[in-house]
């Protein structure tokens, strides 16, 4: 158990490093998805399995995916128009006339790093303590899974202000729009991978989303899952693809307009604001989780921005 | 399941980790006894490289990678803290407050993302203008 320890905290340690020095962006983005794919395998070594499909699934793929496709958009501009590099800065700002001190700036920050670490290893252990109230009210929650029952009834303040936050990022990132995306060409083979793929996907979204309630799996993961089949569809220029219609407004607010409506209808019967009365928590629950896993979805595609060229 | 980190082979293991994890702490053999992780100098070196690649990267991009790079070193410090049950199931609350990292860390990624897709549109450049004096990568 431990050399798979070691073995696993040193690939991540070596994939982080290989990641940031990375010659161009786009090979340090392959590779940071690669330790996206490694740290999930470390959240399940740890026991956190709901963390590691989330790891795998939004914090490996969509965000090492955001950075490759920016990345590649830039490569091939730049390549597109090599004059442009040699032509200097256009902003009217000063260069800075010193180059910085980098060794003042990695001191600094091993300082900090050395510091974090004295202060983790000085902290008493909890000795389980959130774990044992968790499973003390568990029976209470009416939700067999701890995670979820923290995720949407013990805290769910978080989890409304979470969406929120989504809501406001993808508010913002539709403000700058996106260049329009040139058309693929046809791919054959990757086209029919994703036919064979996509319904397999969208199954897996559904299971996750049901297999909340009593064990791993939940809106995040789901909804992650779904925006995945929505862009590979988009990417193989499959006829399906719903993005269009899926990230229009009024479904990316869905998740939070329902997790408020039910959180205050819910709560006025329950005593509580985001409570739920007694005996209705799991179809509350699932439709709070449904209603975020369209939203999510929606919002992920939303993310990659850049609608087809119509 | 994490029977091999107390007990009997407790002893050995830590000089194991003496051995292997000298660079990260030299002197510092206090957190021992209260069964030591090998999560905790993970993380802390993954937050290093993280500030390292934010701080001396010249891309922004190459900022946004060192920055997601850094959140996990993070995470893994929070989870690491928290001692597994005996089911081998972590602590719930660290893993939903893990989980809103996870989606909040990618919001803000995002929005990185397309404002710096967005200044190379206006600019043609990748790199802010206080970083340009350093080399060009990306």
């Amino acid at each position: 158990m431990i050399a798979a320890d070691l073995l696993l905290a040193l690939a991540l340690l070596l994939l982080a490093a290989a990641a940031l020095l990375a010659r161009s962006v786009q090979i340090g983005s392959v590779l940071f998805i690669a330790f996206g794919l490694v740290l999930a395998l470390v959240w399940v070594r740890l026991g956190a399995p709901d963390v590691a499909l989330a790891e795998a699934a939004i914090g490996a793929g969509v965000a090492g995916a955001l950075l490759l496709l920016a990345a590649s958009e830039f490569e091939s501009r730049r390549s597109g128009s090599a004059s442009a590099r040699a032509a200097g800065p256009r902003l009217p700002w000063p260069r800075p006339q010193r180059s910085r001190p980098r060794w003042v700036l990695g001191a600094l920050a091993l300082a900090c790093a050395g510091l974090l670490l004295l202060a983790a290893q000085a902290i008493e252990p909890l000795a389980g303590a959130a774990t044992e109230a968790v499973a003390h009210a568990l029976p209470q929650a009416e939700i067999a899974h701890p995670v979820t029952a923290v995720l949407l009834s013990f805290r769910a303040y978080d989890t409304l202000l979470e969406i929120a936050v989504l809501l406001a990022a993808v508010v913002a990132v539709k403000a700058a729009p996106a260049p329009l995306q040139r058309p693929l060409p046809h791919d054959p083979v990757l086209a029919r991978v994703t036919a064979l793929t996509v319904p397999l996907a969208l199954l897996v979204a559904v299971y996750l989303l049901w297999a909340g309630s009593s064990r791993s799996g939940g809106a995040f993961q789901a909804g992650a899952v779904l925006a995945g089949a929505v862009l590979l569809a988009r990417f193989a220029s499959l006829p399906l693809d719903p993005q269009s219609h899926l990230t229009r407004p009024p479904l990316l607010a869905l998740g939070l307009a329902v997790f408020i409506l039910i959180g205050l209808g819910a709560g006025a019967l329950a005593g509580a604001a985001l409570g739920y009365p007694a005996g209705w928590v799991k179809p509350l629950v699932l439709a709070i989780e449904a209603a975020l896993m369209v939203s999510i979805a929606a919002t992920l595609v939303a993310l990659f921005g850049g609608g087809k060229a119509a | 399941m994490n029977g091999a980190e107390s007990g009997t082979g407790s002893a050995g293991l830590s000089a194991l980790w003496e051995l292997l994890a000298g660079q990260f702490d030299g002197g510092f053999g206090g957190g021992f006894e209260g069964g030591f992780s090998i999560w905790l100098p993970t993380g802390s070196a993954l937050v290093l490289f993280g500030l390292l690649g934010m701080l001396l990267a010249a891309s922004i991009l190459r900022k946004l990678l060192a920055f997601n790079v850094m959140g996990s070193g993070i995470f893994l410090l929070l989870l690491a803290l928290r001692p597994t049950g005996p089911d081998g199931v972590a602590d719930p609350v660290a893993q939903a407050l893990i989980l809103t990292g996870i989606v909040i860390a990618l919001a803000a990624t995002a929005l990185g993302v397309r404002l710096a897709r967005r200044y190379f549109e206006l600019t043609g450049q990748t790199e802010l203008p206080e970083d340009r004096d350093t080399a060009r990568d990306d």
